[in-house]
This record gives structure tokens, C-alpha cells and sequence, in this order.
């Protein structure tokens, strides 16, 4: 069953006995749960659009493994065209969910593991690649979706894992078996786990000969022994279980989630290790990690920025200042910082090249000026939607008062924009405007923008490993003619 | 229904950002041709007169490596050229 529908997805996340935990409460069904629901729509429809010939170009692949048909979600990526098509993929699902629909994250793990065991075994005589390779071949034929996981709590920062006064601050094995390893920590703000079947652990740094325990890469069910999620809270979040919710969540059927996610002494059959003491490759895994998901942001926020843009050209729209020239021009500029993200995402794709293991790998620096910039653009896409929808956006009353029989009127009358809109409308996309900016799809749409897939410092350190100064001063030396015999010797 | 023996496979890009309306264009034309060419999703396995490859924009991205026609691939990219679509069409039928 290359291809899943959406209910056959649905109902297989329904077999798993996940261990969610929220409001200090364990989650006695999270498919069905108010506040988890629009998340998991969000990922479903990666499997409803695979089923439609307007998409199935973009969200479907061949497999290099089995030669079948299966979800570009599960695709080790085998030509620059794949890479490219990734990021068009993206946009279209940012398009589609005005969310974040999770599922990059485990596609990214997997590219980046393919290619990393390939070379651990070549230096060490391992067999992580075919581990990795039957491993993942099972994902591809069930459909799957796969949670990510690298980022370790961490701690003081200033300490290396063995140096921490809490060892378990970067999750590590405790305990080594002929039959496998079992391992204990934790994983902060893990994407889409309540709606994965499966999740794929990565060490989060470079590691030193010392770190030997730490330097651990394995998959395990997400319901598997031992494993257990906290929900994250987002902004506004509790509105989704108010009753006939709708005008006020922004976005009634999708959303994002994260979910502070345990390993409590997890054993891990030796099948499923990828990784285990090899510290000289940790940085190797960890840096294409991020490099894929830094690429992955240059499709899914614009996709998002798509919307966004929309919502703020319809709330102009709606209260007749679509014609001024300031208004226009701000939806420009909109557009033009989205485009360029998208041209970053298109661009460190193109650039890329085959790896050993024969699977292909972005230009890490482009793919790091990408996230760079998707550091900071976003945020000024917000501040221009939140400057022509207005301050009604977070002073308008809320939906059971518009449906309330006394006061209801008064909203319809004096919230009313141009008269060929009803004010229902307008507040729509008001309230879709905020779900984006500072509601729950900001943690998707700026905070992740910042942190996600590593903060901006992370990437600017890339930059200054990749820019190459010393070549862009040589080029200068011979446009100037700088005679480098004529300096004084010191 | 469609009487006449002509086939033809529709193939679309995957529509990341489409600049028009990719399955309106199709339905006009199908509108059009409704009794004379017979389009479906095109199939790998199948043998068409007619490729017709709908993208959303000018980079023309949908993939059509291994589908097979006999008389001709008509690409779409732009909402403009559904008169000339529909000419080149007409010439076949």
C-alpha cells in the first residue's frame, strides 16, 4: 500500500496508543481531541492531494528503493528536479493549510541519514545504511509519517552533554544489550509527533570522542514503551474548545502542533540504530539535517506568506482601502519578500549535488542564506498584514457575542466595512489574519520562522564556513592590482 | 458521452503557485470538445492521441517522461493560449 487515502491515514493513527499528555491530563483519544484535530488534518491532506492528478506531480515520487509509486514525503531525493520539487511541494501544502503540516521533518532525517550511513560504514565496516535502507523501505510501503527528532533540552549551554549536571540533558543510551540499546532523554518541541506513526532520534551537536554515549541515531513507534509527549501550548489556543468555534480560531480546520516528547528508558532493537558511538559523524548527520529543513522553509512559509498576503489584500478589499496607493504598495512589498524566500528554497535546490550514498544534498550555503532569511522576512510580512488589517484584528468582540440576539446587531452594523461584504466576512479574515501573526499558527509562522530547523546564529555560522572571504579577497587583489610584494614585511 | 475514438491524457504540473486556473482551463475544454475527444488523468500504462500537460506557469514543470502518445503533446501554460489549444486540437479531429 504505496499511496495511504486520507481516512486509511487517519484510522492508522487511531490503532497507535500514543501517551499524550495536556492540561496535566493524558489524551484518552488525540485523532478525535478539539485542540490536536486541525494539526492532524493538516498532515492528512499531504495524503489527500497525493490521491488528485491537479498535484499528484509534486506530492508523488519513485521510489529508488522499490521502483514504486509512493508520497514525495517519503522520497530520498534522487536529482536536483526532486529537490526542486520538494520546495514546490511545500508551498502548495503551505498553501492548502495556512499551517504547518509536519511531515518535512521526517523527510529531511531520512535524506540526511541515508547519506550519513552510507559513510559511517564505509569508515567503520558498520551496517547502519542497510538498516537504514529496510527501515525506511517499510516507511515507503505503509505511508508513514515520521517525526524528526534532534533538538536535546541542552541544558547550560556552555556545557558539553558529558558535562552537565543533569546527564540525561542530551538524550543517551543508559544501557547496552547484544540485542540492542536502551536509551533515556528527551526531545523539545517535537513537530507533528501525535500525528506520526514513527520517530527518527538524532543526535542535536557535533560530538567528541567523549560523547560516545550521545552520539545515538535510531527510530523507534511513536507509541513505543517508554515514550511519552507533553503537549505545547500555543496562543489562543483554548478557543478551539470553545463550543461552535469557528469565526474566532482563524482557521477552523488546520494547524500545527509541537510536543515536548520523552524517552524514558526506550530499548531500541539493533535494526533500528543508525548511529551508535560514531561521534566523528554526529556533525555530519546534524548538518545535513538542518540543511534540508533549512531548504524546507524556503517552501512551506511561503506557502504560508501566501495566504497571508491574500488575507491582508481581502481585509483592504473589505473595508474599501484597496485603492490607496500605500495599500498597493505594501502588498508589494509583501509579495516581493515572500518570492524571494521561494527563490532561495529554488535556488539551494537547483545547486545541489549527488551524495556517496547517491541520493542528493542542497547547497548548504545557499540553503543557509535561505533560513536566514526566513528569519527575519516573515516577521516584516507579518508587520504589514497587521498594518492594513487594522487594530480591529485584536480589539473586535468575539463570535458569541456577533451571534448573540441583543448584541449581535450592533457588531453587524458598526464593524461593517463596504457595504457588498457582511461584516461576518470581514471578520474572518481578520480573525485569519491574527490565527496567523499571534495566534496558534504563529509558533509556525514566526517563532518557527526564527528557531526552527536551528536559530539564526547557527546559520550564520554556516555562512562564514561556506562564504569563502579568502577567494572574494582575492578577487578584489587583481581588480585593484594590489601588488602583494610591495607591503612591508613586518 | 463521447463518441469519437480520439484520447487524449491530461497530464497537470504540480501547482505550487499556479498563475491561472489550471483545472477551469481543463473543464473549458472539455466543455468544448465534450462529444469529440475523450480526456481522462492520464494513465502510464495507457497509449493517447493527444498529451495535453496543464502547468500553472511558464517553468512548465509537470513531468511527463514515459507517457505515451502518438500524434502530439500540447503543453498549457498560460490562460491566454486556450484559443490556440483549441485550434490545434481541430486540427486533428
Amino acid at each position: 500500500m504505496p499511496l495511504m487515502t486520507r481516512e486509511e491515514y487517519i484510522e492508522s493513527l487511531r490503532k497507535l496508543k500514543l501517551k499524550v499528555y495536556m492540561f496535566g491530563e493524558l489524551v484518552e483519544n488525540p485523532v478525535d481531541h478539539p485542540i490536536i484535530k486541525p494539526s492532524m488534518n493538516s498532515v492528512a491532506m499531504t495524503y489527500e492531494l497525493a490521491q488528485h492528478p491537479e498535484y499528484e506531480d509534486l506530492m508523488t515520487a519513485t521510489s529508488n528503493l522499490t521502483g514504486n509509486k509512493i508520497n514525495r514525503f517519503a522520497h530520498l531525493h534522487q536529482s536536483t528536479e526532486d529537490l526542486i520539487k520538494k520546495v514546490k511541494m511545500q508551498r502548495l501544502l503551505g498553501q492548502q493549510t495556512a499551517s504547518c503540516f509536519q511531515r518535512c521533518v521526517g523527510l529531511d532525517a531520512a535524506n540526511a541519514i541515508y547519506s550519513t550511513t552510507y559513510e559511517i560504514d564505509k569508515a567503520h565496516g558498520t551496517s547502519y545504511f542497510e538498516n537504514f535502507k529496510k527501515y525506511w523501505t517499510m516507511i515507503q510501503d505503509k505511508d508513514y509519517t515520521v517525526d524528526g527528532a534532534m533538538t536535546d533540552p541542552k541544558g547550560d549551554r556552555s556545557k558539553n552533554p558529558t558535562e552537565q549536571a543533569d546527564p540525561d540533558m542530551y538524550l543517551r543510551v543508559v544501557e547496552r544489550r547484544p540485542d540492542g540499546v536502551v536509551v533515556r532523554g528527551a526531545k523539545v518541541h517535537q513537530t507533528g509527533i501525535v500525528n506520526s506513526q514513527e520517530v527518527i532520534v538524532m543526535p542535536t551537536i557535533s560530538m567528541r570522542p567523549e560523547d560516545k554515549d550521545y552520539a545515538i541515531s535510531f527510530a523507534v513507534p511513536t507509541d513505543a514503551e517508554g515514550v511519552f509527549m507533553i503537549y505545547g501550548r500555543q496562543s489562543c489556543d483554548t478557543r478551539k474548545l470553545e463550543e461552535g468555534a469557528d469565526i474566532d480560531v482563524g482557521n477552523k480546520q488546520f494547524g500545527g502542533h509541537e510536543a515536548l516528547t520523552i524517552f524514558e528508558d526506550v530499548f531500541v532493537p539493533n535494526e533500528r540504530i543508525f548511529l551508535n558511538g560514531e561521534t566523528e559523524f554526529a556533525g555530519m548527520l546534524v548538518e545535513r539535517f538542518a540543511g534540508y529543513h533549512r531548504q524546507s522553509y524556503g517552501g512551506c512559509k511561503v506557502g504560508v506568506g501566501d495566504v497571508l498576503i491574500g488575507a491582508a489584500a481581502l481585509a483592504a478589499d473589505y473595508n474599501g482601502a484597496n485603492k490607496a496607493s500605500h495599500v498597493k504598495d505594501k502588498l508589494i512589498e509583501m509579495v516581493h519578500l515572500n518570492e524571494t524566500l521561494y527563490c532561495t528554497g529554488i535556488a539551494c535546490s537547483s545547486q545541489g549535488y549527488p551524495t556517496e550514498a547517491g541520493n542528493y544534498l542542497i547547497d548548504l550555503l545557499l540553503a543557509n542564506v535561505c533560513k536566514q532569511n526566513i528569519t527575519r522576512f516573515p516577521y516584516e510580512i507579518t508587520r504589514l498584514a497587521e498594518d492594513i488589517a487594522g487594530g480591529l484584528m485584536v480589539t473586535m468582540p468575539a463570535e458569541q457575542d456577533f451571534r448573540h440576539p441583543k448584541l449581535g446587531k450592533y457588531i453587524d452594523k458598526y464593524l461593517q466595512g463596504i457595504n457588498s461584504v457582511s461584516t461576518e466576512n470581514r471578520m474572518r479574515v481578520l480573525r485569519l489574519i491574527e490565527n496567523i501573526t499571534l495566534g496558534t499558527a504563529a509558533v509556525g509562522y514566526r517563532t518557527e520562522s526564527m528557531h526552527g530547523a536551528g536559530s539564526p546564529q547557527a546559520q550564520r555560522i554556516m555562512i562564514a564556513r561556506q562564504g569563502n572571504i579568502e577567494q572574494k579577497k582575492e578577487l578584489a587583489k587583481k581588480i585593484a592590482r594590489i601588488d602583494e610584494s610591495q607591503n612591508k614585511k613586518k | 458521452m463521447v463518441s469519437a475514438g480520439i484520447t487524449a491524457g491530461v497530464k497537470y504540473c504540480g501547482g505550487c503557485n499556479p498563475r491561472f486556473d489550471r483545472g477551469g482551463f481543463f473543464a473549458r475544454l472539455q466543455d468544448r470538445f465534450q462529444d469529440k475527444i475523450s480526456f481522462e488523468a492520464v494513465r502510464p500504462e495507457k497509449r493517447y492521441d493527444f498529451l495535453l500537460v496543464i502547468s500553472g506557469c511558464t517553468s512548465n514543470c509537470a513531468d511527463y517522461t514515459g507517457l505515451n502518445y502518438t500524434k502530439d503533446i500540447i503543453f498549457v501554460t498560460n490562460e491566454q493560449s486556450f484559443e490556440q489549444v483549441v485550434e490545434k486540437l481541430k486540427e486533428y479531429l
